[in-house]
């Protein structure tokens, strides 16, 4: 099968009758990538699993509003990244006392983590990632891993492309730093 | 930042193989789909009632079925026994009629009649008994043959 464009798919969207269809096709293009996003910043599979889940019915709920100024996969991105980060902010909440660290914890986690395979150069890299700020991390693991545009970056994490620059080199120097002293 | 740059700038970073280490379970992309339309178009939620009936559809249905399987056996019972008893019943009473009316019809002079007319006509009839084994003794005597004896009484 040939995949459709996001334009395409939009379209095939706002056909009467064909809703539940373009929508099937939007999530079996998207899904995967929305999957490791969302799994590089929440680390663990089931929470990945839920906010995926999250995303995609809010992407539902949304599209027959979705104004086409803006990419269909830098709006969904966009889902993801607010509701893994939104994750992320109640987990804190939940622990109540600001000296926890949730990307610590998660970093420990990690390990025991079945759905993890690195090696231990790999485990060091996200174990370096993961003492990152929030923001350096997700610019760092959009652009390093996921090669996404600044352009599209910018558009993602509402902000300006020289910003982003410089969280990515701030990013790539800490990891530098923690690999050279671990 | 181009990956020269980036070995200038972090020359252990870019010596990392760059991969994604994390799995997911066997057939998740493919089944996932499927639970988020689940998710998305739900089965219709029921009302009380017709979860209530759902609950007690069962129950009532064992119900009726044993409530019908009494009546049946009442019916069964009541047909193969109380309705012989009154047959029997008025068949004894029909009887009892009859000995009644009998009773009440013949007087005893009557009947005492009756039961003498029978005894003397048994008393006949052994007589006549006796009185031909006699004639056939005589018969035998006198030189008649058996066969033709028997001839003559048609036995």
């Amino acid at each position: 099968m040939s995949e459709y464009s996001d334009k395409e798919l939009i379209t095939l969207f706002r056909e009467g009758g064909n809703q539940n269809y373009a929508y099937n096709l939007i999530v079996r293009k998207y899904q995967e990538r929305l999957y490791w996003h969302i799994r590089k910043i929440v680390v663990d599979h089931d929470d990945t699993d839920d906010i995926l889940q999250n995303t995609l019915v809010k992407a539902w709920q949304g599209l027959e509003k979705f104004r086409e100024d803006s990419q269909l996969y830098t709006w969904l991105y966009r889902i993801a990244t607010n509701e893994s980060l939104m994750f992320l902010r109640k987990k804190r909440t939940r622990f109540l006392l600001p000296i926890v660290d949730v990307e610590h914890q998660l970093s420990n986690s990690l390990e025991s983590d079945s759905y993890y395979s690195g090696d231990e150069i790999q485990l060091k890299l996200q174990k370096a990632l993961l003492s990152l700020p929030e923001k350096q991390r997700l610019v760092f693991n959009m652009k390093y891993y996921d090669e996404m545009k600044y352009d599209d970056m910018a558009e993602i994490l509402d902000t300006s492309v020289g910003a982003l620059k410089a969280s990515y080199h701030h990013a790539v120097k800490k990891i530098e730093k923690y690999l050279q002293e671990s | 930042m181009e990956n020269e740059e980036l070995h200038k700038i972090a020359p252990k970073l870019s010596q990392i193989e760059k991969k994604n280490s994390y799995e997911v379970p066997q057939g998740y992309f493919d089944t996932f789909p499927r639970r988020l339309q689940e998710r998305l178009h739900p089965e219709k939620e029921l009302s009380f009632a017709e979860r209530l009936v759902i609950y007690i559809k069962p129950h009532f249905a064992l119900a009726a079925m044993m409530v019908g399987v009494f009546v049946i056996a009442f019916f069964a019972i009541n047909l193969f026994t109380s309705d012989n008893i009154n047959h029997i019943e008025t068949v004894n009473t029909g009887m009892a009629d009859v000995l009644e009316y009998e009773l009440n019809e013949v007087d005893e002079i009557s009947l005492m009649e009756m039961l003498a007319a029978e005894e003397e006509a048994e008393v006949v009839t052994d007589e006549e008994d006796a009185y031909v084994e006699e004639a056939i003794e005589y018969l035998l005597n006198e030189g008649v043959s058996i066969e033709t004896l028997m001839q003559e009484l048609e036995i």
